[in-house]
């Protein structure tokens, strides 16, 4: 059961512009400001005022790389939205799971610039504990008191919904009853936007998922965290339950680094609906992987034509990332963030930016305006670079 | 020196300048050992020194540092 939740994004510092903004159909994307000199990305969906020190001390700060803070302040939403805090047994024995498509950049690119740009012989000597990948787990161990297992994983933008699926695993074997799950990044680094650059996937305009005139993704930062724990641990504490993780896909295509393969996709959703126990009929949204580009968004409706045959018709498929922008690691997590309160309240969040129908992308977007819509049964994609492929699936909640 | 030193290990340690005297012990300024690292790193920055490993273990109070900093920089 999903019982807290968590958000740090361009939409907003926690969850309730998080969600007031995706049903608004309100996009987070703006120029970048200052522009990055030598860089062609000239947008993005970065954090709106956000400031390190209305959250840490300087003391925490010097340990805390910016992926490392996004995860901590989500994760302490999710526990207080769950009705937890820090000593309680329920958090102390809790897991970790944080995935992060790029770890601790915004270290170890400060670090290289010193190294190769001004030639300094010493770099400082926090740079490995700051800036290791695991570090977002290990902090939010530290800075909530958690001693259960705790570990980052790291599958490109699949990371959070990864991180979510290993909870429900640890879950449902008995090794844990509770379980703070998602994923972070922070990507606007140099070294990351030149590289983004350099793969030609990025628009300069904004994402316009599944629309005729899209031209590309656009880079975010954030965290997503979900509390997750037993129904029996929820209600034996009286938690408030959003919405049900009733199962989950995951395949890997063995096919290409960078292009999305109809076939893994199919696989992944097939087992979701397997898994949990769902027939293609009982869908009624999916939050759509949707990046923006030409080949993720023709693949993916493919592939959900493929498997949902006629009913794909009748299903509502949005993309949130029109609006908190693909964030990587953290997108995914976001998403099923997004999808959770989706279930909960009984609104579709839009495809935001959308202009126009391609042909090749036959569905029902949601296009620009949020839909009240009973959903019984959702799912949130996620197909990451590699072809991991990695798909949640999210049941209405009734006691 | 040691009004510079002060100022570098007020940096990094939850302490004021005026806190840092010669013969205070620098665990008792909040210094652990990974803020150790960081003052040594601050130290050499400030100084533009390089502090050699083996000298570490001798410096338990603001004066060895000052007394290191002296013999290192002749």
């Amino acid at each position: 059961m999903i019982t807290g939740l968590g958000s740090v994004s361009a939409l907003g510092l926690n969850v309730s512009s998080f969600w007031d903004e995706l049903v608004a159909g309100r996009p987070a994307i703006k120029p970048l400001v200052p522009a990055v000199d030598g860089v062609k990305i000239s947008v993005g969906a970065v954090l709106p005022d956000y400031q390190p020190e209305d959250y840490f001390s300087t003391d925490e700060l010097s340990l805390l790389d910016r992926f490392s803070q996004l995860a901590v302040v989500a994760s302490k939403e999710a526990i207080e939205d769950a009705g937890l805090s820090a000593g309680d047994k329920a958090i102390t024995d809790a897991a970790v799971i944080i995935g992060s498509g790029c770890g601790g950049k915004h270290t170890d690119e400060i670090t290289y610039e010193r190294l190769y740009r001004q030639n300094s012989s010493r770099v400082h000597p926090l740079t490995i504990p700051k800036g290791m990948p695991s570090a977002a787990a290990s902090m939010v161990s530290l800075h909530l008191g958690i001693t259960g297992p705790a570990f980052v994983l790291s599958s490109a933008c699949a990371s959070g919904a990864h991180a979510i699926i290993q909870g429900i695993s640890m879950i449902k074997s008995g090794l844990v009853d509770v379980a703070l799950v998602g994923a972070t990044d922070a990507p606007f680094t140099y070294g990351l936007l030149k590289s983004w650059d350099a793969i030609r996937v990025v628009s300069n305009d904004t994402c316009r998922p599944f629309s005729f005139d899209r031209d590309g993704m656009i880079l975010g930062e954030g965290a997503g965290m979900l509390l997750l724990e037993t129904e029996e641990h929820a209600k034996a504490r009286g938690a408030k339950i959003y919405a049900e993780l009733s199962g989950c896909g995951m395949t890997s295509d063995a096919h290409h680094i960078t292009r999305p393969n109809v076939s893994g996709i199919v696989k992944a959703m097939g087992k979701a609906l397997e898994h949990a126990a769902l027939n293609p009929g009982e869908v009624d949204y999916i939050n759509a992987h949707g990046t923006a580009t030409q080949a993720n968004d023709i693949a993916e409706t493919e592939a959900i034509n493929r498997l949902f045959q006629g009913h794909a018709q009748k299903l509502a498929v949005s993309s949130t990332k029109s609006m908190h922008g693909h964030a990587l690691g953290a997108s995914s997590a976001l998403e099923v963030v997004a999808t959770t309160l989706a279930v909960h309240h009984g609104i579709i969040p839009p495809t935001a930016n959308f202009t126009r129908a391609d042909e090749r992308c036959n569905l029902d977007y949601v296009p620009n305006k949020a839909r009240h819509q009973t959903i019984n049964n959702a799912l949130s994609n996620s197909f990451a670079f590699g072809g991991l492929n990695a798909v949640v699936a999210l049941k209405r909640y009734s006691t | 020196m040691l009004n510079k030193v002060a100022e570098t290990i007020a940096k990094i340690a939850p302490c004021n300048v005026e806190d840092v005297k010669s013969e205070t012990k620098l665990i008792d300024l909040g210094i652990d050992s990974l803020k150790a690292v960081s003052v040594l790193f601050e130290l050499e920055e400030a100084f533009d020194i390089e502090i050699p490993n083996e000298l570490i273990p001798s410096i338990v109070t603001v004066n060895d540092i000052l007394q290191n900093l002296g013999d290192i920089s002749r």
